[in-house]
């Protein structure tokens, strides 16, 4: 009866390299450009994920929670193909909306409107069949005044507005949504939170959400991942990993 | 590889209409500035070498606007390449967009440029009173292949770029010594003999020179052999740039 994977994470690896200029010699560049090997004092990489694995069935909203810097937004941006992973394998099914940090993709010179074109571009839509659907996503994200306006003089909020706006109307199948509704107010977050579930249960859409809002994730998450140091310590139902996580943040108080 | 053209048409349609758009912007001129500014360097080597040093070479600033233009073409896809992962990193870390498509953008909107500003040649080709026949097909053949051989370069600096950022000065000291190493402000026929098969190793030479002959009806000032490599060289660019973009921006986005 199990709805079919459309997110697999399998041991997944990601590392950074960490960047110190001028720490290495000129000659020492040049041959690791040359010979593309590594000189071996240079082990100086950041894992950001060690070995994740998960599934995520169609239908299903997972919350992916864990402190600063355990790797959430790092892990969506693999799934969304932004990095690949240096270990392991990722494989999705289905058209992906990513709303990753404040408005996904949005470019801060080009206007509201522009950029809504331009996001639907990226998920290849026609500037024809964009235009139509700009009327509701400008509608849904109430900013009708300011939409032929550069988006550097929008708020934050209302870049998440844009931003969550589009990312619901180019009809996803697979939704990941980081952070972004954080900054909206309780309206548009009530809204936002009412679209996300009507769009799991009419389309039959999978979101991954990460966010430090245990409220909202309860009323939307049918099962929760925590996250910590790039790895996963506990996945499961919402209640036991809201938990866990209250006791990680607690015991990471008192120490 | 030109499957990505295909797939992401339509963001890279509106790359290169932004890109145009920005070129232009808060200007008065806007795109008067195309011709404006190749016709400026013309006149400055007309007036050098024509009246001051008086270097007797018929249609002189004809030569150099069919110099001056094409080779604008080239440093602006490589200029313009070594950013296109640098410049677009806030995007690059919010959306999955095939790469390639940057590095595209750029090549599509500086052809377009190109391609207007070749109005600048009209006004030469009275002055001279040069028709040009059927041979402005190699002309369109230089040009192509000159969009493939910078590609191909724009491709390996985009991503040597995210790691080192000397890759700009680079690119600027080379394009200024190829300025004067290519036949730009001179043509072709004064390069002594006997340095010109190595001096025709630049395919930039090749491409220049059989650009400027096929405008201004003249037969290739050069060995059929050098056209061959010529071809041969842009193609070769273009696709070793693409695969090593393809294997290394993965790693160059991390970078960003």
């Amino acid at each position: 009866m199990s709805a079919p994977d459309v997110i697999e994470v399998e041991d997944v690896h990601l590392s950074f390299p960490i960047v110190r200029y001028r720490a290495r010699g000129v000659k020492e560049a040049f041959l690791e450009l040359v010979t593309g090997r590594r000189h071996p004092d240079r082990k100086r990489d950041f894992w950001a994920l060690n070995g994740v694995s998960f599934k995520v069935q169609r239908g299903e909203v997972i919350g992916l929670v864990g402190r600063n810097g355990a790797g959430k937004s790092t892990l969506l941006r693999v799934v969304c193909g932004i990095y690949q992973p240096d270990r392991g394998r990722v494989a999705t099914t289905g058209r992906i909306s990513s709303l990753l940090e404040l408005g996904a993709g949005f470019r801060d010179e080009l206007t509201g409107y522009e950029n809504i074109k331009l996001s639907g571009a990226i998920s290849g839509y026609s500037p024809d069949e964009m235009t139509e659907l700009a009327d509701k996503i400008v509608d849904f994200a109430d900013l009708e005044e300011f939409i032929h306006q550069p988006l550097r003089t929008y708020s934050s909020g209302m870049r998440a507005r844009l931003g969550f706006s589009v990312a619901a109307a180019v009809k996803p199948e697979i939704l990941l949504i980081d952070e972004a509704l954080a900054v909206g107010d309780a309206a548009f977050r009530q809204r936002s939170v009412n679209r996300i579930e009507e769009m799991v249960k009419d389309d039959d859409a999978t979101v991954v959400i990460v966010s430090h809002n245990m409220e909202e994730l309860k009323r939307l998450c049918t099962r929760m991942i925590l996250l910590e140091r790039g790895e996963v310590i506990t996945q499961g139902a919402v209640p036991d990993v809201v938990k866990a996580y209250a006791e990680l943040t607690q015991q990471k108080k008192k120490s | 590889m030109l499957r990505v053209i295909q797939e992401n048409q339509y963001v890279l349609e509106n790359f290169i209409k932004r890109d145009l758009k920005v070129k232009y912007r808060g200007t008065l001129l806007g795109y008067l500035w195309s011709l404006l500014e190749p016709l400026s360097l013309v006149g400055i080597y007309y007036f050098l070498f024509d009246v001051i040093a008086r270097v007797d070479e018929p249609g002189y600033a004809l030569i150099v606007i069919l110099g001056v233009l094409p080779y604008n073409l080239f440093g602006a896809i490589v200029q313009a390449g070594a950013v296109a992962l640098t410049a677009n990193a806030s995007l690059i870390r919010r959306v999955y967009i095939p790469r390639e498509v940057f590095v595209y953008a750029h090549v599509g909107s500086n052809c377009v440029v190109f391609a207007l500003s070749m109005f600048a040649v009209v006004p030469f080709l009275f002055l001279y009173e040069v028709v040009p026949g059927w041979r402005l097909v190699f002309f369109a053949l230089a040009a192509v292949l000159i969009v493939l051989f910078a590609t191909g370069i724009a491709f390996f600096v985009a991503c040597v770029n995210a790691l080192y950022r000397d890759v700009g000065y680079v690119i600027r000291v080379t394009l200024r010594l190829l300025f004067y190493g290519s036949p730009l402000i001179y043509p072709i026929s004064r390069v002594p003999e006997e340095y010109l098969g190595i001096y025709l190793l630049n395919p930039l030479s090749v491409y220049l020179s059989l650009g400027r002959s096929a405008f201004m009806n003249q037969p290739f000032p050069f060995d059929e052999l050098y056209l061959i490599y010529g071809i041969v060289v842009a193609i070769a660019t273009f696709f070793g740039g693409a695969l090593y973009f393809r294997k290394y921006e993965k790693k160059a986005v991390k970078f960003l």
